[in-house]
C-alpha cells in the first residue's frame, strides 16, 4: 500500500484559471494599465472630436467632398469612438476592482478589454478593405485614362 | 512553519477575492486572440508605412529642396518625425504581441510569473499608445488653430 501512487487527475481549463491570481505585482501592473488606458481613451476622444469638427466645419470640409475619403473618415471616427468607449470602461472597471480587491469589476474590465480589441480589430479589417478598394479604384482609373 | 496556503504556484502571494476565475480567464483568452490579430496587423501595416517613408522621404526632401530651398529642412524634420512615430507604433505593437504570447502561455502553463510579465507588456503597450495619442491630439489641435 505504501507504494501506491494515486493517479493525477487531468488538469482542466477550469483548474488552470483557479491557479492564477492577480497578486501584488499583477495588481500593480493592472492599476497602471487602467491609468494609461483611461489616458489613451480620453485623449483619443478629444482627438476624434477635433477631427470630426475639422472634418465637418474645417477649411477643407472633407465631409462635403464625399467619396472614399469621407467614408474612411466616418469609419475611423465612429469606430474609434466606440473602441475607446470600451477602453475607458476597461480602465474604470479595472481601477475600481483593484482598489476594492473585487473580482467582479476586474472580470467586467477584462470583458471590456476583449470588446476593445475586437472593435479595433474589426475596424482595422474594414479600413484595410476601404484602402484596398480605393487602391483598386485608383489603378482602374489610371488604366482607363491610358486606354 | 511556512504557511503556503495563500501562495500560488509561482510563489507570489495570492490576494483574497482576486483569483482569475473561469469567466475572467475565458474572457482574457478571447481578448488575447483578438490582440494577436491586432498586433500582427499593426506591425505589418506600420512596417509598410515606415518602409514607404524611408523610400519616399528622401525623394520628397530632394523635390522640395529644388523648388523651395528653405522648406527642405522643415520637410526633413517632418519626415524624421513621421518615421519616429511609426517606429514607436511598431514598438507598441511588439509589446502587444508579447502580452498576447506571455498571457496565453501563462494561462496554459499556470505560470504566475509569465502571466505577470504579460500584464507588464500590456502596461507598456498602453504607455506608448498613451504618449502617442497625446502627441496626436496636440497635432490635431495645432492644425485646427492654424486654420483660423
Amino acid at each position: 500500500m505504501d507504494n501506491f501512487e494515486p493517479q493525477a487527475e487531468p488538469v482542466t481549463d477550469l483548474d488552470n484559471f483557479f491557479n492564477l491570481a492577480f497578486d501584488g505585482i499583477g495588481c500593480d501592473q493592472l492599476k497602471q494599465c487602467s491609468v494609461w488606458a483611461r489616458i489613451v481613451a480620453l485623449t483619443s476622444f478629444a482627438g476624434y472630436v477635433v477631427l470630426a469638427y475639422d472634418w465637418l466645419f474645417g477649411r477643407n470640409k472633407a465631409a462635403l467632398s464625399g467619396g472614399v475619403g469621407a467614408l474612411l473618415s466616418m469609419t475611423i471616427i465612429g469606430g474609434g469612438i466606440t473602441a475607446n468607449y470600451f477602453l475607458y470602461r476597461f480602465g474604470a472597471n479595472i481601477g475600481r476592482g483593484v482598489q476594492n480587491l473585487d473580482a467582479l469589476p476586474v472580470n467586467q474590465g477584462l470583458g471590456n478589454l476583449r470588446q476593445y480589441f475586437k472593435t479595433a480589430g474589426i475596424l482595422m479589417i474594414v479600413d484595410i478593405c476601404i484602402f484596398l478598394f480605393a487602391f483598386a479604384l485608383g489603378v482602374l482609373a489610371t488604366l482607363h485614362v491610358r486606354i | 512553519m511556512e504557511n503556503n496556503e495563500n501562495m500560488v504556484e509561482g510563489g507570489a502571494p495570492e490576494l483574497l477575492g482576486m483569483n482569475l476565475d473561469y469567466d475572467g480567464g475565458n474572457t482574457l483568452q478571447e481578448a488575447v486572440r483578438w490582440s494577436k490579430f491586432l498586433s500582427i496587423a499593426s506591425i505589418v501595416g506600420s512596417g509598410l508605412l515606415l518602409l514607404l517613408v524611408a523610400i519616399a522621404g528622401p525623394i520628397f526632401i530632394a523635390l522640395y529642396g529644388e523648388e523651395l530651398p528653405d522648406a527642405a529642412g522643415i520637410v526633413g524634420v517632418v519626415v524624421v518625425l513621421a518615421g519616429a512615430y511609426l517606429a514607436a507604433m511598431i514598438t507598441a505593437a511588439i509589446f502587444l504581441l508579447r502580452f498576447t504570447s506571455q498571457t496565453r502561455r501563462g494561462i496554459e502553463s499556470q505560470d504566475q510569473h509569465l502571466f505577470n510579465r504579460g500584464l507588464k507588456s500590456l502596461k507598456l503597450y498602453f504607455l506608448i499608445v498613451g504618449i502617442l495619442s497625446v502627441l496626436t491630439m496636440g497635432v490635431y489641435i495645432y492644425n485646427l488653430f492654424n486654420q483660423f
